[in-house]
């Protein structure tokens, strides 16, 4: 579904990712871990591009998407956007009612040109986040009503409501409360069974809960890539083991 | 001139001295107060120095002090200190709340927050907004002293009259305005929105500061001096566009990159997340939400230029020939003074030729001047806080 090959990235200089290659099959969820600024998020946003909105970003290697190279000059990279969603903690609200959140990506993306159409895709992916009866009533209200997770929720189901094949999220559940935190991984279950997902987190327990494989970062570098049962009990490497029992990071 | 330059000096540091304390006093004043004396002192901020000097001059005329930079410095200083106590306190408001709050976390006292943590780090600023205000204060007072000149002394024409064949007038600045802006808006929207990691974009930037920092008084005399050196003399109608132009293209582009500047990166980043292109972001997300505070700081960009400019107009036309006044002073709608009294001497009977003189131009301008700043987010506001 998803490879990176020997993939570097200089952000203003400095060299975030060094040579990280992955391997992601569709239908799992990989988390990805480690300490903060070992390149977790830059690895996530250079996987549907938005890495490149920065200035002074160089980028070698490769990311293959089924098969192809993200990096291939035929490729527009707004469809890839569309193909790889990218939710985060700190991913805004557009301004507007939730409905206008909803359908921003739809409108400006040209397909489901119908209103009947872009209200069906809104419902199933309000569903798909569970957030469809808490908002039936007040999609025409302001977004920012909503609570903190709701709105995580809402910018999820935005994304989703564009057919991605592939969800990154980003520390989804970052500042939330222990329940919100529970619907958010709640969620990321039962989107595996359709959807492929790399999960950003600075919680161990939360990959160890929701991710079928682990990848572990340090300073930039993929220090391990296993299965998520291997890599909370039997690490290869003497790093994985001191940071996921805590003795590091 | 040496005296004159050490006045100005002078009193640019006494200028700095009083703006910096007003503005840290507003600092610590409550809420209330505070953003009451901050939309006050916004009023007087956005008024430019050139209509300021002309008022001093008029009330220091009035009473019979000598009216020069060289003989009273404390002129300099009634021009700089409102707008320059506006634009501290505005410095001094963007030393960030955590900044603060830390300070006052370790138990600093509002006062020793003010002199230790916001007045460092805003120095730089500070020093730049003293000097930029400087300048544009003596450009105001020269331009006044030019139009005293114009109606006492009949000095030459070639330097002082852009203008002074002004049939026609208001259709030329009409299309040099209106094509002012759209070259502004789509320079500034370029520079926000567009340039990000161009090696333009930082060339470009340093020119619309600087240009829109000059004092209109530069335009000026470059645009005759260049004007004749082409050999019309006098400089006439096209000319006065021509400055009009100037005047409005760099403010016009400072206030449409503002504007878009009150756009969160965070909700372009959002939508570029959403498979939105830079084009289609532009569009539908950042416009509707910049233009409100687009129109507003247009308004006052346009107000700006265009009080920036009629003294020049009204030098042009005292120098030149007062008789052909009606013509674009009927384009425009503007009232003159008595035509045939026109032969006048003395600081008295200047200014009127900038404020009185033209009523109805003036308070249009001076009611879009209080709207703008009316409008105009005080910095506490929810809009700041999200962004």
């Amino acid at each position: 579904m998803l490879e990176t090959e020997r993939l570097t990235v200089h952000v203003g200089g400095v060299r975030a990712i060094d040579g990280v290659s992955l391997n992601i099959s569709a239908g799992t969820v990989t988390a990805v871990i480690g300490p903060t600024g070992c390149g977790k998020s830059t690895l996530l946003r250079t996987i549907n591009r938005m890495i490149s909105l920065l200035p002074s970003v160089r980028i070698e290697g490769d990311v293959r998407l089924q098969g192809a190279s993200i990096f291939t000059s035929g490729l527009r990279v707004t469809d890839l956007r569309r193909r790889v969603g990218l939710v985060g903690a700190d991913t805004a609200l557009l301004p507007g009612t939730v409905m206008d959140n909803m359908t921003y990506g739809l409108r400006v993306s040209g397909q489901w040109r119908t209103e009947r159409a872009r209200l069906t895709r809104v419902e199933e992916a309000l569903r798909e986040v569970h957030l469809w009866d808490e908002v039936k009533d007040q999609l025409d209200g302001p977004a920012e009503g909503l609570t903190a997770g709701q709105r995580r929720r809402l910018t999820m189901a935005r994304a989703l409501a564009l057919g991605p094949e592939l969800l990154l999220l980003d520390d989804p559940a970052a500042g939330l409360d222990p329940v919100a935190t529970q619907r958010i991984e709640s969620l990321i279950y039962t989107l595996r069974q359709r959807l492929t997902i790399v999960l950003v987190t600075n919680s161990v327990r939360q990959a160890a809960r929701v991710s079928d494989q682990t990848a572990f970062l340090w300073l930039g570098r993929l220090v391990e890539c296993s299965p998520t049962a291997r890599v909370f009990t039997t690490p290869a490497e003497r790093l994985t083991e001191d940071y996921v029992t805590g003795r590091c990071g | 001139m040496p005296d004159m330059l050490g006045a100005a000096v002078l009193a640019l540091a006494a200028s700095v001295a009083i703006a910096v304390g007003v503005a840290l006093t507003l600092q610590r004043v409550p809420q209330g107060l505070g953003g009451l004396l901050r939309r006050v002192l916004g009023l007087a901020g956005t008024v430019p120095t050139v209509v300021i000097a002309a008022a001093v001059l008029t009330a220091l005329s009035a009473s019979g002090v000598a009216a020069s930079v060289g003989a009273n410095p404390m002129l300099l200083v009634v021009v700089v200190v409102p707008v320059l106590t506006m634009q501290c306190d505005r410095i001094f408001h963007g030393v960030t709340p955590p900044l603060r709050d830390a300070a006052a976390a370790l138990g600093a006292g509002s006062l020793s927050i003010a002199l230790t943590l916001v007045l460092p780090a805003a120095l730089p600023a500070v020093a730049g907004a003293a000097l930029a205000s400087g300048a544009q204060g003596l450009g105001a007072l020269l331009t006044v002293g030019l139009l005293q000149a114009a109606t006492g002394s009949q000095p030459d024409t070639a330097l002082l009259s852009p203008g002074g064949e002004a049939f026609g007038l208001g259709p030329l600045v009409f299309i040099a305005g209106t094509a002012t802006l759209a070259v502004s808006t789509l320079v500034g929207i370029y520079v926000e929105d567009f340039a990000e990691g161009s090696s333009w974009t930082t060339p470009i930037d340093l020119v619309i500061a600087w240009l829109s920092a000059l004092p209109p008084l530069v335009y000026a005399v470059l645009l005759v001096a260049v004007v004749t050196a082409t050999g019309r003399t006098p400089p006439d109608a096209s000319s006065a566009a021509l400055l009009f132009a100037l005047l409005l293209g760099p403010h016009a582009a400072m206030a449409v990159r503002s504007a878009l500047a009150t756009v969160p990166a965070s909700l372009r980043e959002a939508s570029r997340a959403l498979g939105a292109s830079r084009r289609q972001t532009l569009r539908s997300l950042v416009l509707p939400a910049a233009a409100r505070p687009m129109v507003r700081y247009l308004t006052g960009a346009f107000t700006r230029a265009t009080l920036e400019w009629l003294p020049f107009v009204a030098i042009g036309m005292a120098v030149s020939h007062p008789s052909a006044l009606p013509s674009w002073v009927r384009t425009l709608g503007v009232r003159w003074m008595p035509l045939p009294g026109l032969q006048v001497h003395g600081l008295a009977t200047a200014p009127p030729l900038v404020m009185p003189v033209v009523p109805p131009v003036i308070w249009l301008l001076a009611g879009l001047s209080l709207v703008a700043v009316w409008l105009r987010p005080t910095p506490d506001s929810a809009r700041e806080r999200r962004s």
